[in-house]
């Protein structure tokens, strides 16, 4: 009934917390050799809305929009009861995929990280930074249904004299007017969590990148970013259908590259690629098909989880009193995961692959206050920067819409 | 340098620390709608009139097991189920919206025309009947043998037809004559001389008949005449069907040719004296009627009456098997003449030897008789001899029978032309003058009636028409709902037990009869399955306290064992449960082979070594289809241990042929 694929898709902010500033705003600076950076980047987004393939905005509950059909009513009753019900449908013409009401749901969701990321220049153009952000996540969820028309019709139906299906009726009825009951019942009954409120912490996946500048002049500047993604976050927990995953749980080496070029009057104007190129790992799984979605068993399957582009470009304004700002756009796409191996079937590798890949537009906004240049002219005492920063997300294709507020706090000593 | 990083981390902490304290939003709630769940039919008591002090309610129908059931097979079920039962509430519908009302406006009609008739009847009189006498007389007269004589002018017969059909018409009047005299309507006392039909006179005239003044004359005072002797001695006696000259009885049953016979007057003598309690007596024994002859012996008043004074020596006593016999004869109607004896028939005509009821039908044979054309012979036009049949019989049949339905009563020539004063101890009987006055032979003799009773006349006719619609009506509605309501039903039930033909299905299937009666708090329920046993399950429950009450054994019978039932209040629902035993095809459950083809409706596919100390159990609640009550529920058979289904099926009956009977006996629809 209900697909327990993740409901709150991938939402990337592993990517986010991983970098060493937001999104777009790149640069190819590095750390003067033996100097340290302890950063504090603190993102927080609300959501309840997703995207569908076409890049439609949907509640972010979109599939547990689901009818409940006459077979499904039936299919849990005694032999004799269902047969009668059946027989009753047959004698009626109402077909076993028949809607009888509608379920509705949604699904709301906070989650908060706070990264801290310690960077440390080994030589004057070779600086290593690993991340390790702590996740804050919670979603809430409520369950309706709605019987239809028909669902009355039927009613009415097993109550006419001549059918005389009163006792029939009377517990379809108790059923319906059930449903929600029911639906985490059978979810519980084949081991998935009841969907209610949900909400956890914990590590994400950790980040250990290291960052070599090639050219740094008064022109431009060329840089490169190297790393890896460790699996020591959360995975998505494949019986819980409302919960967010904290990682990917396989090890996704990345490379980027990123060039500045410093424009008069303390511009400057970036451009980003990066690659990420996740392993295949293993990881268990409900092995549903288009058709059923509940009563499935689990199993560990292989997998490939899809390569990731990001990429964007950024405009800074940095004057020497220590203001940062910047507007930036950046893109993000990643590609379908791929499942392998004879532990899952056709059917179920087509079910759990759809829908994994995405795309995003997002627009960024940055205004800070960094003290660095003024350290440089010893007139302050400590180097730090505090930015604060916003992502909007312009459209997008299976991906939640989180629009978030970063906090970065750098502190160089 | 660490209180400086101190100090950053406080202001870090400033900015952190409100981020992420914040919950998730509540999410909106999500509509739950509901739908209402039928409920049991507020008089769910009514349907098994379990609300009623005392009450009888007989349910039947059928009883299907299944072994596996499948969607289309229980389909097939529930669409049988469902057209048996509309199709027997359309029929309880037919009867109470149709049948009964047609039957209640036929009855209200009758009543009507009954009432009708007997205001004209007792408007009878409110006409000028001396009028209308010699107003009838005057197109009776010779019409015979005028509309004979006009159709050979006409060619539309030849002069050999017209010989021919005087002679029988001669036959015709003989045979009145023999039917008035052998009548009741003889009892009565005339004013003057009764006529055995007014189109006859002219040939009695022509014979000599009533000639005698002083038997036939008018009645001497007002209180009226008995025409017996009249009749007889001035007219059956001087009949060629009563030959007076040597010509042997038909007796039939006299020993052979050489016995000795008797003569006609001493084997009419023979018949009255032995008539017993036949027409003839019961006239003659009614001393009102002949008050004058009561002081004479009754052999010799029969004598003096009949026989015009001739003395016979009579022993009416005597069991002479010859007089016997001889009667038996005139009490057959048999012919004058038997065939094959030794008699002279010279100058007696061909329809002598004929039966004298034959006679009658010359012209009072209906139009789809085979003797309609001896009158007048058949021709090759269709058109031209219900010509001639309506210019003679058609016309002179209605004038003149007498009908014999339930004891003779007068013709249309008797009630009109023969001025009855006395009938005591007879039924006035008016004859349907509406036959005769509406067609056209006597086209004036409205003329001679009062407003009033033209009015009366024409509210009869009318009742008449109304009458004949509604019965009309009412056949018809009687024969669709025979030959389409029932029939339909009746193809049902066979229709319905094919569903058992599904294959891939374990079925039983059989006809039960379930009766549930309520006397006060004691519920009884019978289950029998009447066409496999004649074993019946009979339960008992008190259901104030619900524990089960004892059986007598006249409740229980002979054929009777105790079976458990439950009853639960809010659903109306019955459990009736009984074990099997070790024969249970004993208790309705034999081994008995399909064969729907061939009209053997119940069937068992189950072994009874299959069920053999299992229990049967069913569980049924009521409803009402409009007028047609009717059960629903499941059968099962119990394992050993009562709880586990090793069959499960469906229960489905109602009260149709209960209700049908008591509206049919109630409202007279038999009828």
């Amino acid at each position: 009934m209900f697909s327990p694929r993740p409901i709150i898709a991938n939402l990337v902010l592993c990517a986010l917390v991983g970098s060493t500033s937001a999104f777009a705003f790149e640069d190819t600076k590095v750390l003067p050799k033996g100097v340290r950076n302890l950063s504090i980047r603190t993102v927080d987004t609300r959501f309840n809305q997703t995207t569908d393939p076409s890049g439609a905005s949907e509640p972010l509950a979109h599939l547990l929009y689901q009818d409940l059909t006459f077979a499904q009513v039936v299919r849990d009753d005694t032999k004799l009861k269902g047969a009668q019900l059946r027989g009753f449908m047959l004698q009626n013409g109402i077909q076993d995929k028949d809607s009888i009401g509608s379920f509705s749901a949604e699904i709301t969701g906070h989650l908060t990280v706070i990264a801290p990321i310690m960077a440390f220049g080994i030589t004057s153009k070779l600086t290593l930074a690993l991340a390790t952000p702590i996740y804050q996540a919670q979603t809430k969820t409520n369950v309706g249904f709605v019987p239809n028309e028909r669902a009355q019709n039927l009613m009415a139906l097993l109550a006419k004299p001549e059918n005389a299906q009163i006792a029939n009726g009377r517990e379809a009825a108790g059923k319906l007017n059930d449903a929600v009951n029911r639906l985490n019942n059978k979810l519980a009954n084949n081991n998935f969590q009841r969907l209610n409120a949900w909400n956890s912490s914990g590590p994400g996946d950790a980040t250990l990148a290291a960052k070599y500048q090639y050219i740094d002049n008064s022109a431009m500047g060329l840089a490169s970013t190297t790393g890896v993604v460790m699996p020591t976050g959360r995975r998505k927990d494949p019986d819980v259908l409302n919960d967010i995953p904290f990682g990917e749980g396989v090890w996704a080496p990345f490379a980027q590259i990123a060039v500045d070029e410093k424009l008069p009057q303390q511009f400057t104007v970036n451009q980003y690629a990066k690659y990420t190129l996740p392993l295949p790992g293993q990881k268990s799984v409900r092995t549903i098909t288009y058709d059923e979605l509940v009563e499935v068993g689990s199993t560990n399957a292989r997998f490939k989880e899809g390569d990731k582009i990001d990429a964007g470009t950024s405009l800074r304004y940095d004057p020497s009193f220590g203001l940062v700002s910047g507007i930036g756009y950046s893109f993000l796409h990643k590609y379908g995961d791929v499942y392998r191996g004879d532990g899952v079937s056709t059917d179920s590798k087509k079910a759990l692959q759809r829908w994994t890949d995405q795309t995003a537009h997002n627009a960024e906004f940055m205004l800070g206050y960094s003290t660095v240049p003024l350290y440089q002219q010893g007139r302050v005492p400590v180097p730090f920067s505090l930015r604060a920063s916003y992502v909007k997300q312009l459209a997008g294709r299976n991906m939640p819409i989180t629009n978030l507020a970063q906090f970065d706090f750098d502190l160089f000593f | 340098m660490q209180s400086k990083i101190a100090r950053a981390l406080m202001v870090l902490m400033v900015f952190v620390a409100p981020i992420g304290c914040g919950r998730a939003k509540a999410p909106q709630i999500q509509p739950r709608g509901t739908v209402v769940a039928p409920a049991y039919p507020v008089d769910a008591t009514q349907a098994l009139q379990l609300a009623e002090a005392k009450t009888t309610i007989e349910f039947n129908s059928n009883v299907l097991l299944w072994d596996q059931p499948t969607g289309p097979q229980v389909q097939a079920i529930l669409d049988s189920t469902r057209q048996t039962r509309l199709l027997r509430a359309d029929a309880l519908d037919t009867i109470n919206r149709e049948l009964i009302p047609a039957k209640k406006k036929v009855d209200g009609l009758q009543a009507a025309l009954q009432t009708a008739k007997q205001k004209v009847e007792s408007a009878g009189t409110a006409r000028d009947q001396v009028a209308i006498r010699a107003y009838i007389h005057s197109v009776t007269d010779q019409y015979v043998e005028t509309t004979l004589k006009d159709l050979v002018a006409a060619n539309a017969i030849s002069a050999a037809d017209q010989t021919h059909a005087n002679l029988l018409w001669e036959g015709y009047c003989e045979g009145k004559l023999w039917e008035l005299a052998v009548s009741p309507l003889l009892s009565r006392l005339y004013a003057t001389r009764p006529t055995p039909n007014g189109f006859c006179d002219a040939y009695y005239t022509r014979k000599g008949y009533f000639a005698d003044a002083e038997l036939c004359g008018p009645a001497a005072s007002a209180d009226g005449k008995n025409y017996f002797s009249c009749i007889w001695t001035a007219g059956v006696l001087k009949s060629p069907l009563i030959p007076t000259t040597g010509i042997a009885a038909n007796c039939a049953n006299v020993t052979p040719p050489g016995a000795k016979l008797v003569t006609r007057p001493q084997a009419i003598a023979s018949w009255i004296a032995r008539d017993g309690s036949g027409p003839l007596q019961k006239a003659l024994r009614d001393d009102t009627a002949l008050p004058n002859l009561k002081t004479k012996t009754f052999g010799q008043l029969l004598v003096e009456t009949i026989l015009g004074g001739q003395q016979i020596p009579l022993q009416f006593k005597t069991q002479s098997p010859e007089l016997f016999s001889c009667r038996k004869a005139f009490n057959n109607n048999l012919a004058s003449v038997p065939a094959g004896r030794d008699v002279d028939a010279s100058g007696v005509p061909y329809w002598q030897q004929d039966n004298p009821n034959n006679l009658l039908d010359i012209v009072e044979a209906g139009e789809g008789s085979a003797l309609r054309y001896t009158l007048l012979p058949k021709t090759d036009h269709t058109e031209l001899d219900h010509a001639n049949f309506v210019k003679l019989g058609g016309v002179i049949a209605p004038f003149s029978v007498r009908d014999k339905t339930g004891g003779i009563k007068p013709s249309y020539s008797d009630s009109q032309l023969n001025e009855v004063i006395g009938q005591p101890g007879l039924v006035t009987i008016a004859a349907n003058i509406d036959v005769v006055e509406m067609g056209p032979l006597f086209p004036k003799l409205t003329s001679f009636e009062t407003k009033a009773l033209s009015d009366l006349k024409a509210a009869q006719a009318n009742a008449m028409a109304d009458l004949a619609k509604a019965q009309d009506e009412w056949d018809a509605k009687k024969v669709a709902f025979n030959k389409v309501t029932m029939e339909a039903i009746k193809v049902n039930i066979t229709d319905a037990a094919k569903v058992g033909e599904v294959e891939g299905a374990s079925v039983f299937l059989n006809t039960y009869v379930m009766k549930i009666e309520k006397d006060g708090d004691r519920l009884k329920v019978r289950l029998a399955f009447e066409q496999m046993t004649d074993q019946v399950q009979v339960g008992c429950l008190n259901i104030a306290t619900g524990s089960a009450c004892d059986l007598t054994p006249e409740e229980l019978g002979p054929n009777g064992h105790v079976a458990r039932i439950t009853f639960d209040r809010s659903s109306s629902l019955i459990t009736l449960t009984f074990d099997l035993g070790e024969h249970p095809e004993n208790l309705g459950f034999p081994v008995h082979p399909r064969n729907i083809e061939g009209g053997d409706i119940p069937f068992n596919a189950i072994a009874p070594a299959t069920l053999a100390g299992k229990s049967f159990q069913v569980e049924v609640y009521g409803n009402q289809l409009r007028d047609l009550p009717i059960v629903t529920g499941n059968a099962y058979v119990l394992d050993g241990d009562g709880k586990s289904r090793l069959y499960t099926g469906s229960l489905t009956g109602d009260a149709f042929y209960q209700i049908k009977a008591q509206l049919f006996q109630a409202n007279g629809l038999s009828k």
